[in-house]
C-alpha cells in the first residue's frame, strides 16, 4: 500500500537504494570474511594432512574471501567519492 | 562589522559541536573493537580519528541537505544559527555527561529547527525535508542496521560455526581493524558533513555565499580537524555503555555489527541522509546480539538508549528556541547576546569536564 501523503515528502528510490545497498554491503562481507576463514582454517588442516587438492582449494576460497573483502571496501570508497 | 563577529562566533561553536559531535559519537564506532579485544582503546581512538578525518572529504552530499533542505536559508538568520548549535552541545553534554548515546545529529537539527520556529515561525521549518531526509531515514537506518547484522551474523555462524573457536576468532579479531575503520570513515563521512552544512548555512544566512553553494575548503578541512580531535580527546564512557552494557560480543559479532553499520551510514551518506551514527550501530550491535540470543541483549540499557533518542530532536529544539529567545533580546543583528551566551556556555562546559573527569577514570580494556 503506498502513502500518497508520503509519496510527496518521502523519497521512496533514495530510501530503497540505501536498503539494498546496506542490506547487500552489510551481509556480504560479513559473508566473504567468514568465507576467507573458512578457506583459512581449512587449508591449514589440509595441508597439515598433507592432502594437496584440499589445500589448493581451500587456499583459494580463502583468498577469494578475502579478494571480496578487499574489492567491497574500495568499491565502497569509489561510490563514496564519484558524484552522481 | 557586527554580522562578521556573530559568523565568527557561528563558525568557532559550529567547530566546538564538531568536537563534542567526534567526543561523543565516535566512540561507539570503536567500542565493539575495543569490546571484542581487536584493538587497545587507545590505539582504537586514534585510529578512528584517524579515519574521521580521511571520511570527511569523502562526499559534500549530507552538507547539501543540512545546508538547504531543513530549514528556509534565506530566513534564517547567523543568529538562528548559533542558538540552535548552543541548543545541539547543551543536549550533546547532558547526555555525554549521563553516559547516554543519543544521536548528536539530530540534537544538531533539532537546535536549528528550535530556533529558526521560534525566529521566523513555521515557514523557516522545511517539514517536508524534516520528514523525508531526517525523520524518516532515522526510523529505517537503525532498524536496517538491525536486520542486516542479525542476518549477517547468522550466515557467519553458519558458514565458520563449526571451525576452531580460536582460529575463527581470530580471524574476525583481524578483520575488525578493517571493519571498524569503514565505520569510522562513514562516520567521518557522515557526521563532519552536517557541520560543514551548518556552518554554510550560517555562510549563506550572512550573505557570504549564495544559496546552494557547497562548503568551500577551509569549512571541509576544519571540519574534518574538529571531528578527528573530538574522537581523539575522548568519550570513554559512551564506549564503555556501547561495547558492554548493551551485550558481550564475541568477534564474529563485532564485525557483521560493524560491518552492517557502515554499510548502512555509507549508503545514507551517499544520497545525502544525515544520518545517526550512534542510532545506527545500536541497532546493527542488538542485531548482532539478538540473532545469537535474544536474553544476550541487555534491554534495560537498550530501552534508555531509545528514551534518549526520542527526546533529542524535541529537547535540542526547545533548548535551541529558548536560547534564540535569549539571543533575540539584544536584537537579531547584535553580537552582544551570542557572545554573552559563548561566554556562559564555554563556562558550564569547563565546569562539566572538570567534574566528569574529577569523576570517571578512563577506560581500560580490561574494565569493557
Amino acid at each position: 500500500m503506498r502513502l500518497p501523503i508520503a509519496d510527496d515528502v518521502v523519497e521512496w528510490d533514495l530510501l530503497l537504494q540505501v536498503i539494498w545497498a546496506g542490506l547487500a554491503a552489510g551481509i556480504g562481507v560479513t559473508i566473504a570474511m567468514s568465507v576467507a576463514i573458512l578457506g583459512a582454517t581449512r587449508a591449514a588442516d589440509a595441508r597439515r594432512d598433507g592432502d594437496t587438492l584440499d589445500t589448493i582449494f581451500y587456499s583459494a576460497l580463502f583468498v577469494l574471501g578475502l579478494a571480496a573483502c578487499a574489492g567491497a571496501v574500495v568499491l565502497g570508497i569509489v561510490v563514496m567519492t564519484s558524484k552522481d | 562589522m557586527e554580522s562578521d563577529v556573530i559568523l565568527v562566533i557561528v563558525v568557532g561553536t559550529a567547530l566546538a559541536f564538531d568536537f563534542t559531535n567526534g567526543f561523543h559519537d565516535t566512540a561507539n564506532v570503536v567500542a565493539t573493537s575495543i569490546s571484542t579485544r581487536a584493538m587497545a582503546p587507545r590505539v582504537a581512538v586514534g585510529f578512528a580519528a584517524l579515519l574521521n578525518f580521511a571520511g570527511a572529504f569523502l562526499s559534500l552530499a549530507v552538507a547539501a541537505t543540512v545546508a538547504s533542505g531543513i530549514v528556509e536559508a534565506d530566513l534564517v538568520t547567523p543568529t538562528v544559527v548559533f542558538a540552535g548549535l548552543v541548543g545541539a552541545i547543551t543536549w550533546n553534554l547532558i547526555t555525554w555527561y549521563y553516559g547516554l548515546p543519543s544521536s548528536s545529529s539530530h540534537a544538531l537539527i533539532g537546535g536549528v529547527v528550535g530556533a529558526a520556529f521560534v525566529a521566523e515561525g513555521a515557514d523557516a521549518v522545511l517539514s517536508d525535508g524534516l520528514i523525508g531526509k531526517v525523520a524518516v531515514p532515522a526510523l529505517v537506518a537503525p532498524t536496517l542496521a538491525f536486520v542486516t547484522a542479525a542476518m549477517a551474523i547468522l550466515f557467519a555462524y553458519r558458514i565458520v560455526g563449526r571451525e576452531s573457536p580460536g582460529t575463527v576468532n581470530r580471524g574476525f579479531r583481524v578483520g575488525q581493524i578493517a571493519s571498524g575503520g569503514m565505520l569510522a570513515l562513514a562516520h567521518g563521512t557522515n557526521d563532519a558533513q552536517k557541520t560543514m552544512g551548518v556552518i554554510t548555512l550560517a555562510l549563506i544566512a550572512n550573505g557570504t555565499l549564495s544559496d546552494g553553494s557547497d562548503p568551500p575548503t577551509w569549512v571541509i578541512v576544519s571540519s574534518a580537524t574538529a571531528i578527528a580531535l573530538g574522537t581523539y580527546v575522548g568519550g570513554w564512557r559512551i564506549i564503555r555503555t556501547m561495547g558492554s552494557r548493551i551485550i558481550k560480543m564475541d568477534t564474529a559479532q563485532g564485525f557483521s555489527a560493524q560491518g552492517a553499520g557502515a554499510a548502512v551510514i555509507l549508503a545514507a551518506s551517499h544520497v545525502g541522509f544525515p544520518l545517526s551514527t550512534t542510532h545506527t550501530i545500536s541497532g546493527a550491535v542488538m542485531g548482532a546480539g539478538a540473532a545469537k540470543r535474544v536474553s544476550a541483549v541487555r534491554w534495560g540499557v537498550a530501552g534508555n538508549i531509545i528514551f534518549a533518542w526520542v527526546l533529542t530532536i524535541p529537547a535540542a529544539a526547545a533548548v535551541g528556541g529558548g536560547i534564540e529567545a535569549v539571543v533575540s533580546v539584544f536584537g537579531d543583528d547584535s553580537a552582544v547576546g551570542p557572545i554573552i551566551v559563548a561566554t556562559i556556555g564555554l563556562g558550564l562546559s569547563a565546569w562539566a569536564f572538570a567534574r566528569r573527569l574529577r569523576r570517571g577514570p578512563t577506560l581500560t580494556t580490561a574494565e569493557v
